[in-house]
């Protein structure tokens, strides 16, 4: 039996999302939603074809840019990758990383629901809290990460 | 619970009637899910039948409507990877749960994604989606 074992391959799927208010980033002004020329692409038979077509987007009157105040960003996490041997280490990583995953997950979850409660016009809170980064790097800090953010959201 | 991503049971079935070049079509719509909690997405979801309680919106900009982009990357193997980009412009004040990635009959559910928490979007809020899906090999 080989020491090291290969895994399943899998179709996987990452999505990252973006909430942002209706506030110009830059000039903090309210935007106005207007139509405006994009050029939308789909990849046929090798070649990309792009189609003209006017979309709803918020514009900044003053700067005329389409990007408001960032709100908060919620986002994919893979999940631990399965042991690949049966050594004492190699389970231990495992459960290590997997003990990781479920308390940085749940500190995305802390922090998106904090982020959204406190709009960046009505409360201003810091970055890491809005964008997800800097992320706890190891359990320990992920554990009071947590513990912080469950004061904040009561 | 983590934001949560799949694909669907139906999807996976859509994507072998195109391989076999019978009646089916590729990915070219979304739409956002409605629900006052965060949901948990599932493999059985349907396009009628979202995860748990999950409804589509019908208006306020998060309605059925054509993605924004549909390319190809790769990430293991030449050309083993779907990216699709797409903003959201609410309309007025809603709840988003999640997302459905459709056909482009608008019956199908290709992947279904729910979000960490629920994101209360408000009159010109936008929401950007990016996203990719791999079939890997490794």
């Amino acid at each position: 039996m080989p020491e090291e074992v290969s895994t399943h391959g899998s179709v996987t799927v990452i999505i990252n999302a973006d909430h942002r208010n209706g506030i110009c980033e830059k000039c903090l002004v309210k935007m106005e939603v207007r139509d405006v020329p994009f050029q939308s692409s789909r990849l046929k038979e090798g070649e990309t074809v792009v189609t003209e077509k006017l979309v709803k987007r918020p514009v900044c009157p003053k700067c005329g840019g389409m990007a408001g105040q960032l709100i908060a960003k919620p986002i994919s996490m893979q999940a631990p990758n399965p042991p690949h041997c049966i050594h004492f280490r190699c389970i231990c990583k495992f459960i290590m990383d997997s003990l990781y995953a479920v308390h940085l997950s749940l500190y995305h979850k802390r922090r998106v629901a904090y982020a959204e409660k406190n709009r960046p016009e009505r409360k201003t809170i810091q970055e890491k809290y809005r964008t997800g980064d800097p992320a706890p790097e190891n359990l320990w800090q992920a554990i009071v990460a947590n513990f912080k953010l469950s004061f904040l959201n009561n | 619970m983590a934001q949560t991503n799949t694909w669907t049971d139906t999807g996976i079935a859509e994507l072998i009637l195109l391989l076999r070049e019978e009646l089916a079509t590729g990915m070219e719509s979304i739409v956002a899910l409605e629900m006052a909690t965060p949901c948990t997405a599932a493999e059985a979801s349907t396009f009628a039948d979202p995860a748990d309680t999950a409804i589509h919106h019908t208006d306020s900009g998060l309605a059925i409507q054509a993605i924004d982009t549909v390319g190809g990357d790769t990430v293991n193997t030449a050309g083993d990877t779907i990216t699709f980009d797409h903003v959201f412009t609410a309309t007025g004040t809603k709840n988003v749960a999640g997302i459905h990635v459709c056909n482009n009959d608008d019956d199908v559910t290709f992947i279904e994604c729910c979000f960490n928490a629920v994101l209360a979007m408000e009159n010109t809020d936008t929401l950007t989606i990016d996203g990719q899906s791999t079939i890997n090999q490794a």
